[in-house]
């Protein structure tokens, strides 16, 4: 069985973050992603980085930009191998990762293993719901900026706050129409054929050829409860999140959750979840890892903070 | 229900011009065949992003109620986007790229396999 220093599932903004802060050590690192490309939601929440690179070592731009420099600075370390177009399926016991891609499966195990897996889109059920023209919002914002198709030029967006305000941004930028906006699945339909044609909202009707769920994201930890680890459903961070230590270790000793995967957070403090995380699984010092801590909590919005707070690992749970 | 049948076929989605990430770049164009009629893709592009942007937007029909289905999460994970590609079913193809002479059909229900499968 291949063996590695750290590995790291998913190469999104923390996963990157991550990768960089154990490469930096010297530690014989793996990072792993399905997609062709590093980046993660870069290549679709596009215009994140455009005035601020949040800590990320590359100048600002829009998002595939940035993806692509971070992928240069990764592959200048001789000590990081990139694993692209790789599903890591499976987490077992002490530490043994299962690998696919298109003519390759392995099982592979790690000192430490870093999950950076993101999140999924939340998808509150309506009537009219399963209607091709229907789609997620990273569904849209991957289809508008990844593929460059427009799923329809008529829009309806359902769900209220900043990722359906995000949504509504790039889909101005894209120059479709926004025909209506809607906060809840209360009173609301989609209709139509075979495809989606109309939107109603109690009394009135809308019609509209793509209609985008914007109702928020939620952790995809999957791989840490796989393996075992404890955790518990924290409505502040999004969905059900690991318990983790104050540097993201869960209670399976060597496996940490940061980024996304362990409560929805801004790309600030993905980023530095994502270092710290790193300067742990690669054995930083205890003054490092402090100064880690003290960058995260500065960049920490406090709702997230104390949320992760009150799911705290405690040092009973795990002695290490 | 049919697969096409009244439903509206929408034009003029490729978005060539992007305000932040410039004019599209060229790429070497494949042809591929959808329920045996040909249309243009980008190379590289997956078979969902290539049937929407040549107007299809159904990829399959629901085994009992024959409802249609299309993209709905975009990122390989709901299987809403299910179609048969040179002969085999249940390929996802919002994350399924495109190559040069590729057969995709349709899927009905839980489809068939043809005789000489993989």
């Amino acid at each position: 069985m291949r063996t590695v220093d750290v590995a790291i599932v998913g190469a999104g903004p923390a996963g990157i973050s991550a990768a960089l802060a154990t490469a930096e050590t010297g530690a014989r690192t793996l990072l792993i992603d399905e997609n062709p490309a590093v980046g993660g939601h870069l290549h679709w929440r596009i215009s994140q980085t455009l005035t601020d690179n949040a800590g990320l070592p590359v100048a600002t731009g829009p998002g595939p930009q940035v993806a692509a420099e971070l992928e240069t600075l990764l592959a200048s370390f001789s000590n990081l191998t990139l694993s692209l177009n790789t599903v890591a399926w499976g987490l077992f016991e002490d530490r043994v990762l299962a690998l696919a891609s298109e003519d390759h499966a392995e099982e592979l195990q790690a000192d430490a293993i870093i999950l950076t897996t993101g999140s999924t889109d939340i998808a509150a059920p309506f009537p009219g719901w399963t209607l091709p023209g229907v789609l997620t919002a990273r569904a849209a914002q991957t289809f508008l900026h990844v593929h460059r198709v427009l799923p329809g030029h008529h829009w309806a967006i359902l769900g209220e706050g900043e990722d359906a305000d995000e949504l509504a941004g790039d889909l101005a930028r894209c120059g479709v129409e926004i025909v209506v906006r809607h906060g809840s699945v209360d009173n609301f339909r989609a209709s139509g054929t075979n495809r989606l044609a109309h939107v109603e909202i109690d009394d009135d009707v809308y019609e509209v050829d793509a209609l985008a769920i914007a109702m928020g994201r939620q952790p995809d930890a999957e791989l840490a409860f796989q393996a075992q680890a404890r955790g518990a459903f924290v409505r502040a961070l999004g969905g059900y999140t690991p318990f983790r230590d104050l540097n993201g270790q869960t209670s399976e000793v060597g496996v940490y959750v940061a980024g996304d995967a362990a409560g929805i957070a801004t790309l600030p403090e993905l980023v530095a979840e994502g270092q710290l995380a790193g300067k742990a699984a690669a054995g930083a010092s205890d003054a490092e890892l402090t100064r880690a801590q003290g960058l995260l909590n500065t960049v920490a919005n406090r709702p997230r903070r104390e949320a992760i707070e009150r799911s705290r690992l405690t040092d009973s749970l795990n002695p290490s | 229900m049919t697969d096409s049948g009244d439903s509206t076929v929408i034009r003029g989605r490729r978005l060539n011009d992007h305000e932040l990430l410039g004019p599209l770049p060229d790429v070497e164009p494949v042809e591929i065949t959808v329920d045996g009629q040909s249309f243009r893709a980008r190379s590289g592009e997956p078979i969902a992003a290539a049937l929407m942007a040549n107007g299809i937007d159904i990829c399959r029909a629901m085994p009992e109620s024959g409802e249609s289905r299309g993209v709905f999460c975009g990122v390989g994970r709901c299987s809403d986007c299910l179609m048969i590609v040179d002969g085999v079913l249940n390929v996802r193809t919002c994350v399924t790229p495109v190559t040069e002479g590729m057969r995709v059909e349709t899927q009905h229900g839980l489809g068939q396999w043809e005789d000489s499968q993989p």
